[in-house]
């Protein structure tokens, strides 16, 4: 396990790739984003996007996934307060090829809670193309191997 | 339809009712965010908030579909560049049912595209006791009616 002692200043990791097929991103939209050019080609052809396109969210998930799947051992996660700064920087499409590259932006342990720090991650999700299609400024809840 | 120009700066509104169920809990956070106290409801009662709760994602994604149905759809939306900030402030449960309480912040039109114009809100989501679980500051193109007329 990763805990909030492990981790440095400036560390930076890339994770991943992950996908999402079609059949995957229509299911998600069906749920939680059910706008037109998230449900078919034929809705986003006239659109900025141009064919299917994964909706944000579902972006957000999947970078979620290689946060918390991605590195070779678990964070110690505690859960999150939060985030910053996400942006939608270009169209995720079916089957794109992900990777996340985390660095450490910050770190300080809880005034509140001894047995944790907060661990700021600055995010840049890229493409196959190693285009950057989001990136967001996110803070995880991680024990501390030695609680305060 | 809600043209860029329908928003009104301070204006509120209140929507939505949304059940969470322990099955979507559990299958959103083993695809997703595969933490015990997501996806196991005995591991999470050994945890800090003492019952199984919603990924922070799965809050968001509950408020993207209630925004949808209740604006987006009927809407000039030109979608979203993205979100300034989210506050997760209280657990989600299972059983809790979620609504939106939405107040535009700011509005402006984009000088590099003078046909639409960007609308920050703010954007609470409560739960069945009135508590905000998520704030989100949140940013939304709209199209101009003006130019729409223009154009047609």
């Amino acid at each position: 396990m990763i805990h909030y002692e492990d981790l440095y200043v400036g560390d930076t990791v890339e994770l991943g790739p992950t996908s999402a097929s079609a059949d995957e991103m229509i299911a998600f939209a069906k749920r939680y984003d059910p706008q037109p050019f998230h449900l078919s080609d034929e809705g986003a052809a006239k659109t900025y996007f141009g064919r299917l396109a994964a909706s944000g969210w579902h972006t957000a998930a999947l970078t979620m996934r290689l946060m918390m799947t991605g590195r070779d051992e678990p964070l110690a996660s505690l859960g999150s307060p939060g985030f910053e700064n996400l942006r939608w920087r270009k169209p995720v499409y079916p089957d794109d090829q992900l990777t996340a590259q985390v660095t450490v932006a910050s770190k300080r342990l809880s005034e509140s809670r001894p047995e944790m720090g907060l661990v700021q991650f600055e995010v840049e999700t890229r493409n196959q193309d190693d285009v950057v299609v989001m990136s967001l400024l996110s803070t995880s809840m991680l024990a501390r191997r030695e609680p305060g | 339809m809600r043209y860029w120009e329908d928003f009104e700066v301070g204006e509120t509104e209140r929507y939505g009712a949304y059940e969470v169920t322990e099955a979507e809990i559990i299958e959103f956070a083993k695809a997703y965010d595969p933490l015990p106290f997501h996806t196991d409801p005995e591991a999470a009662k050994d945890s800090p908030y003492g019952a199984l709760t919603a990924p922070g994602l799965l809050t968001c994604s509950i408020f993207m579909r209630l925004l949808v149905d209740h604006l987006l759809l009927d809407a000039a939306s030109l979608g979203s560049p993205g979100v300034d900030q989210v506050r997760w402030l209280k657990p989600v449960y299972a059983g809790d049912t979620l609504s939106v309480r939405q107040q535009a912040l700011s509005k402006r039109v984009l000088e590099s595209r003078s046909e639409m114009g960007l609308v920050k809100n703010r954007f609470e989501v409560l739960n069945q006791h009135d508590e905000v679980v998520c704030d989100i500051a949140s940013n939304g193109l709209f199209a101009r009616r003006e130019a729409e007329d223009a154009s047609a």
